[in-house]
């Protein structure tokens, strides 16, 4: 019975997946739940016997997304609501998770130079605008000046933004390449949507409230800037180096195994792979480093382009990490979930076999230094083929719903994390508290 | 991302070396309005910085040239309208004038050139050869007025070629250059206020464009980048002038240029294309702007004497503090400083007997102190001028020439530039 039942489920969801694949620009469901919020629901079920049997037993079957880490999602109607409320099974609402978020009307988004990508200006102006709207949710945190005296920026989400709380930090960084454009829209956008959607969103408000998000968009300010003024495809910071080369590779300038050989990273200022004089010799990666050294991180997204791919540690290394599984699944379910939303596929896997050897980069030293997994998210398109450093501007909005989706997940799986850490710690606490008294009984 | 270029062809820039650099193009006033041009240090890779120096006061006939481009107090051609209408006076009843012009000058550091992708072991060379001044002067019921149009500004920097070749094919190319030009047309009016006092006027109307293109391309497979920002120009600014003949053989001359805003429409166009897949990605944006020229006034003297000598100086102030200007509607600050110009030359006129025909033979020596605007680093040219004039009944022909060593950048840039003018006088 169970195992027909089982059948019978699979087959449904396959309709539904061919469908999905096959019509995926018609299967627009995050643009119809956006236009429609109080209809369709986004829920996760934790995929067993009993609650196969349970979802093959609805009047119509249900819409199928995918599957992943165990947990089923699927696209729920309101009388499909109704149903797994009265069937007594546990389901998670994952619609914040997949929701599309607009960015602001408010955004200037004008002129720049640059179309509706932003320029330095563009974001400051955003970024204050921002913190001033939300002052209980966001602040900006200035981290210091890059070489040309640009700010770098900061925005803090969190409930209590002005205090540390001890909850766990997590941290998405845009743009340590100048010619990544899109790199700093898609944690700018995240930043506006979780601040934007914190009152109507029961679940963004739980991440906000038990989480403290730390988005820098735009590490590389002068770069950019050059980018756009002078010359499209610059990519390092704009350090004079002593041949009269421009530019110092801030994503071979960490602190982790920095120029452990020639190939992971370049000792010629001309190189576009030149790690610099010394680790952290650039004031943009200080201002990363110093951010990254007073709070208790427990994740962190570096966006990239271009390639479709989610990197992990390591990079100065073909060994895998001690933490490779962990990555891996993270990394995987990252990936899933981003496919699900606009059907586009992220490769992923470790940074120096899916890629190339990296040194000094933003992912190693986080890993490296705290343990914590650490993602290098390059974003699309997959090819040069496909516009390489160029994204049109009507991709920007699929890109950011998509990786959305993995940020949040991210952030969800750290809370996670952080919770039960801290349970077995006080477990442990509770544990030792009555040795140590009968330690003192005996010395008395 | 990195490599993204070296996935399909090595080597990338760094072993790029600099093909051809195009130096020189002929530019003619009315019908073909495209040159080529230079500027300085710092400020030379900043598309609206001028050819030869930021200070730019009216525009530069042969004779003005020739004595360190002194052009407030001296009244020998009609181009004086752009400088000091009130000198319009000191004119015969008609006049006109015909200037050409070649100017060379080097640059360090422009665009992806020396700031970017592309170097170069030496300072890159430009020339412009223009036609590029003409108007003329007459005088009618106790007023003098005059007409012209010059060009007053140049924009453009060396076109610049690179390849990288592979067993005899093209892999990757790029092409930038910057072109640039502003025409100012000119209308001055000027009167006598009494036996010492002369006053003048002059309305400029300015027009001109400035476009920027970089032109990138992987031929065998078939992917093109071109990054285009262009921007026609706009300004309507007035000069006042005032001449005062203290007495036969001592002058004084005073200038202000109020400060005046230059309009911009400026367009940016970003395009990528990949024939193989067919992608086509464009990013345009446009958007209304202005550079804030300084106001400026300028403080002249001439003392002749014995007829055949004449010492002249000027001292020009440039209000380049208050200088501004939006790039795509965000307010840029260059940050720079007060200077003074300064000027001093000295004439010898002459006259020659050849064939019965008498010549009028002028020869001029000057120096100019012209520091730059930017305040790091402080930067000036230093110049040394020469002029030879020869007239012949109502005509005269100018000829000037200045050469320019500019010091403090540690780049040694050099700038020269020689014109002719051919006046009438009637
Ligand atoms: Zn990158």
């Amino acid at each position: 019975m169970k195992e027909m039942a089982e059948k019978k489920l699979k087959f449904s969801f396959l309709l539904n997946f061919i469908f999905f694949l096959g019509a995926s620009s018609v299967y627009a469901f995050p643009l119809s739940l956006h236009s429609n919020p109080e209809e369709i629901e986004i829920v996760s079920i934790e995929k067993n016997p009993i609650s196969l049997a349970i979802l093959t037993s609805t009047p119509e079957p249900l819409d199928f997304i995918m599957e992943t880490e165990s947990r089923i999602y699927l696209v729920a109607k309101p009388q499909d609501l109704n149903f797994l409320l009265s069937s007594g099974l546990i389901f998670r609402l994952e619609t914040p998770f997949f929701a599309p978020a607009r960015p602001s009307k408010e955004m200037s988004l004008t002129s720049g130079g640059n179309g509706i990508y932003h320029s330095y200006n563009e974001l400051i102006a955003d970024l204050k605008k921002l913190a001033e709207k939300f002052p209980s949710l966001c602040r900006l945190e200035d981290l210091g000046r890059s070489l040309e005296g640009r700010q770098i920026l900061a925005l803090k989400i969190s409930d209590n933004v002005n205090l540390n709380e001890p909850e766990p930090g997590f941290l998405f960084l845009g743009c340590h390449h100048a010619r990544e454009w899109i790199s700093v829209e898609v944690p700018l956008y995240l930043g506006l949507y979780l601040v934007e959607n914190y009152a109507l969103n029961p679940r963004v408000q739980n991440l906000v409230n038990e989480a403290q998000i730390w988005i820098i968009p735009l590490v590389n300010p002068d770069g950019l800037e050059y980018s756009i003024k002078f010359y499209r495809y610059w990519r390092k910071n704009r350090r004079l180096n002593s041949d009269g080369s421009f530019g110092v590779d801030l994503n071979r300038n960490y602190g982790f195994n920095w120029g452990i050989d020639n190939r992971g990273s370049s000792p010629n200022p001309a190189s576009e792979t030149y790690r610099g004089m010394a680790p952290f010799s650039e004031p943009e990666t200080r201002a990363v480093r110093d951010l990254f050294s007073n709070y208790q991180f427990q994740a962190l997204i570096s966006y990239h382009s271009y390639s479709q791919i989610i990197l992990f540690p390591w990079g100065f290394t073909v060994t895998p990490a001690d933490k490779y599984q962990l990555l891996f699944n993270l990394a995987k379910r990252m990936s899933d979930l981003m496919a699900s939303v606009h059907g586009r596929r992220y490769d992923f896997g470790q940074a120096s076999t899916m890629l190339y050897l990296t040194n000094g980069d933003t992912t190693d030293w986080a890993y490296g230094t705290r343990g914590i997994p650490a993602f290098t998210i390059e974003l699309p398109p997959v090819d040069i083929f496909h516009g390489g450093f160029f994204n049109s501007e009507r991709d920007i909005q699929p890109i950011f719903e998509e990786n959305l989706a993995a940020a949040l997940d991210l952030i969800q799986w750290g809370i996670d994390n952080y919770k039960f850490a801290e349970s077995e710690t006080k477990r442990k606490e509770k544990n030792l508290i009555p040795l140590i008294i009968q330690r003192e009984r005996k010395i008395k | 991302m990195f490599l993204s270029l070296n996935r399909i062809e090595k080597p990338f820039l760094e072993e790029v070396k600099m093909l051809r650099v195009k130096v020189s193009i002929f530019f003619c006033l009315v019908l073909f309005p495209c040159l080529c041009g230079a500027q300085l240090i710092i400020g030379q890779y900043e598309e609206e910085a001028p050819l030869k120096s930021w200070n730019i006061s009216g525009f530069i006939p042969a004779s003005s040239l020739g004595r360190a481009e002194i052009m407030t107090i001296i009244a020998d051609t009609p181009a004086i309208a752009f400088n000091n209408p009130s000198l319009l006076t000191h004119l015969t009843p008609f006049s006109f004038y015909l200037n050409g012009s070649i100017t060379r000058a080097s640059l360090f550091r422009f665009g992806p050139v020396n700031t970017g992708v592309l170097k170069s072991n030496q300072n890159i060379w430009v020339k412009v050869t223009a036609f590029d001044g003409a108007g003329l002067a007459f005088k009618a019921k106790g007023w003098s007025f005059g007409v012209g149009v010059a060009i007053t500004e140049y924009y453009d920097r060396p076109s610049v070629t690179a390849e990288s070749v592979s067993a005899g094919k093209t892999i990757y190319k790029i092409n930038f250059y910057q072109r640039g030009f502003l025409r100012t047309y000119n209308l001055a009016m000027a009167r006598k206020l009494g036996k010492i006092l002369a006053f003048g006027l002059t309305l400029n109307n300015s027009k001109g464009n400035v476009e920027r293109k970089t032109e990138e391309s992987w031929p065998l497979n078939r992917i093109f980048i071109d990054d285009e920002k262009r921007a026609s120009l706009k300004d309507l600014y007035v000069r006042f002038g005032l001449t005062a003949e203290i007495k036969d053989s001592l002058k004084m001359g005073l200038v202000l240029e109020p400060a005046h805003k230059l309009k911009k429409r400026s367009h940016s166009s970003l395009r990528y294309s990949a024939e193989t897949t067919g992608t086509l990605i464009s990013i345009e944006d446009e958007a209304d702007d202005f550079i804030q020229k300084p106001w400026q006034v300028s403080l002249a003297g001439s003392y002749s004497f014995d007829r055949s000598w004449l010492f002249c100086g000027e001292a020009t102030f440039f209000n380049w503090s208050k200088y501004k200007l939006t790039w795509f509607s965000e307010e840029i600050n260059r940050n720079f400083r007060n200077i003074i110009r300064l000027a001093l030359a000295v004439e010898n006129r002459n006259t020659l007997i050849i064939f019965r025909q008498t010549f009028f033979l002028t020869t001029r020596l000057g120096i100019q102190i012209d520091p730059q605007p930017m305040k790091i680093p402080h930067s000036t040219f230093y110049s040394l001028s020469s002029g030879l004039s020869l007239g012949w009944k109502w005509f005269r022909l100018d000829f000037g020439t200045s050469w320019g060593q500019e010091k403090g950048s540690g780049s040694s840039l050099q700038t020269f530039r020689s014109a002719l003018t051919l006046n009438g006088f009637f």
